[in-house]
């Protein structure tokens, strides 16, 4: 390789890596525009760098209808093998559920917490127990499993324990948070089959059967309990919910609750809060999975800015955090919607309640803001996910200054936000955050 | 003050067709993003948001004419759109080189584009040790460093390895591609 091709060849790694410094950036892009072979070259790699990624199940795409599954080498064997059982256990009479509530030789748990409970076996804190199947009645447990499977049972709540990478809950609420040997632990459910994928989990199964799957970080494939050969498994990403019902094709969930520890969640309305009682959007028609995440009494300094975990809420340099803020119900939006021109997000009060929007202050306010809000004086900034301190050349700045509007609203009832930017701005700024308080 | 009225939601449904169209498509556009962007880290999100635009667009799509350089069409107003929400930040191509990059991959393909299958195909090939490595940084998302400390090789070392690994695909997908349609 001669030495102008060397140099190429390393700077196009370095693009790939996220490496290139300052200068090697600017020797690239000089050669780009004059070397067509290299432009190839260097979109080829990219494209290939981004397939390798695709493969591996690291993006997705979500479409209204069905959700697109990398087609793998690995993939296509699981769906064999689970094609394979569902005929044999279809030929033997017998249904995916039913199969799987054969007696469990019990699996071997650490009690990392056990809070408020009563269930029908004991549970000390930092023992082991061996258990095969666990009724919860009140209070929350959390149990380590083999494989950095960590789990959380909210009562009430019953599970079976049918070996250590697969748990069945028969009602109530679990929550997964699954390290990288866990991949693969399986939920089952009277109506679903979860797959973690590497990834901290839910489901909630109601006293109707219906199965709440909702997915805080990382990716679940979700298939129904009755899954024929042929369904191909839904997979979730964080910051996606589905309702699955018997005989029903997967629903969106638009709205999770959760505590300001990311804890304890419900898919029920707004349980906790006094002031927000639903949240929902006119993106809906489109068969979305997002969620929004309502947070009662969650905003202060350091929480969470959106659902899926990107970005969180501070005070700016040299100031303390809104005072008016702390407390206050947060409303966790989703940081891609910030392009949505045609955004419509309805709140509906359930008691008068002050509204505020915290808007990126590096764009024109749009209309309805202005129109509607007062803006306070106050501020707060986001951290921004993209930001890499290391990175050279820096592509985004560390910080996004929100400005703090206020709304008073004197009744009960909806307040409907519209989209993040003016159809006539010049660019689009960050996603918007909402609190509610009294 | 009265709340602002939203727009009402579109409530036609595109046919099958377009689903399908869309469907196989996704494959090709994250990868189209990811190569007019010089890297992946919004890549999922733009691709989301293109999903959004074509399906709200899906009625002005001609299906007499091929899909995919319409989507790109969108994804590339979306790529558009966030760079311009960069401003003052130092973008991986500036404004000319993204224009030629752009041009460039709407233009008709001297070979056809990438194939998941071929890529499959050339993984196969590759020694076990090799297909590992790439499961550990993609599948497993660990960083260069941190698997460099594991295996006890220098970072700079193990980035041309992975480098070289991504050029024996991408010379093996070609081939395979290049040769799949011979006359």
């Amino acid at each position: 390789m001669s030495d102008a091709r060397h140099d190429d060849d390393t700077l196009l790694r370095g693009l790939v890596d996220g490496t290139l410094d300052a200068d090697g950036h600017q020797r690239l892009q000089h050669r780009l525009r004059t070397d067509a072979a290299l432009r190839r070259d260097c979109r080829e790699l990219l494209q290939i760098h981004a397939l390798l990624r695709w493969r591996a199940g690291r993006a997705t795409g979500a479409l209204p209808v069905l959700t697109v599954r990398p087609p793998t080498m690995r993939s296509t064997f699981r769906r064999w093998t689970m094609a394979a059982a569902a005929l044999l256990l279809l030929g033997l009479g017998l249904g995916v559920w039913q199969a799987t509530t054969r007696p469990a030789a019990g699996v071997l748990v650490h009690v990392l917490a056990a809070e408020g409970v009563e269930a029908d076996q004991a549970l000390t804190v930092t023992r082991s127990v061996r258990l095969e199947r666990l009724t919860v009645r009140t209070g929350l447990v959390r149990l380590a499993l083999p494989d950095e499977i960590t789990v959380d049972i909210i009562a009430p709540a019953t599970v079976a324990f049918l070996a250590p990478m697969h748990l069945q809950v028969s009602s109530g609420q679990v929550t997964a948070e699954v390290g990288e040997r866990g991949h693969g632990f399986r939920i089952d459910t009277p109506t679903a089959q979860v797959v973690d994928l590497g990834t901290r989990f839910g489901v909630a199964v109601d006293a109707q059967g219906r199965s709440d799957v909702v997915v805080f970080k990382g990716t679940v494939e979700v298939r129904s309990a009755q899954a024929g050969a042929d369904e191909v498994p839904q997979r979730l990403i964080g910051g996606e919910a589905l309702r699955m019902a018997a005989g029903r094709p997967g629903e969106p969930l638009q709205q999770i609750v959760v505590d300001a520890l990311n804890r304890r969640w419900s898919t029920a309305t707004t349980p906790g809060s006094a002031l927000v009682g639903t949240v929902r959007d006119n993106r809906a028609i489109l068969k979305e999975r997002r969620f929004y995440e309502v947070v009662p009494g969650g905003m202060r300094a350091g929480a969470q800015a959106y659902t899926a975990g990107r970005g969180f809420w501070h005070a700016c340099a040299g100031m303390d955090f809104p005072a008016f803020l702390i407390g206050s119900d947060a409303v966790r939006t989703f940081g891609p919607f910030h392009q949505d021109l045609d955004l419509a997000i309805t709140l509906t009060l359930a008691a008068p309640a002050r509204v505020y929007v915290l808007m990126d202050a590096s764009i024109v306010p749009p209309d309805w803001l202005a129109r509607d809000f007062q803006r306070t004086g106050a501020q707060v900034r986001r951290d921004n996910v993209y930001y890499r301190p290391t990175a050279k050349p820096n592509l985004v700045p560390p910080w996004t200054i929100f400005d703090v509007w206020m709304r008073q609203v004197p009744h009960a009832g909806p307040v409907v936000l519209g989209p993040p930017l003016s159809a006539a701005a010049a660019h689009p700024g960050a996603m918007y955050g909402i609190a509610v308080g009294p | 003050m009265n709340p602002s009225t939203p727009s009402p939601p579109d409530t036609s449904r595109p046919d099958e067709a377009f689903v399908r169209h869309l469907t196989d498509s996704q494959s090709r556009l994250y990868a189209f993003i990811v190569s007019l962007l010089g890297h992946a880290d919004p890549a999922q999100d733009l691709l989301q948001e293109t999903n959004v635009a074509l399906w709200r667009k899906a009625d002005t799509f001609d299906a007499t004419r091929p899909f995919l350089p319409w989507a790109m069409g969108f994804a590339r107003l979306q790529v558009l759109a966030w760079r311009r929400g960069q401003a003052g930040s130092r973008l991986v191509y500036d404004d000319d080189l993204f224009e030629l990059m752009a041009t460039d991959m709407e233009q008709p393909p001297a070979t056809p584009a990438w194939e998941l299958e071929a890529l499959e195909v050339c993984l196969a090939r590759l020694r076990p040790e090799q297909r590992q490595l790439l499961d550990r940084c993609y599948g497993r998302d660990e960083a260069v460093q941190d698997v460099a400390q594991d295996l006890g090789r220098s970072i700079s070392g193990l980035s041309v390895t992975l480098h070289r690994l991504r050029r024996a695909l991408l010379d093996c997908v070609r081939a395979r591609v290049a040769l799949e349609h011979q006359p």
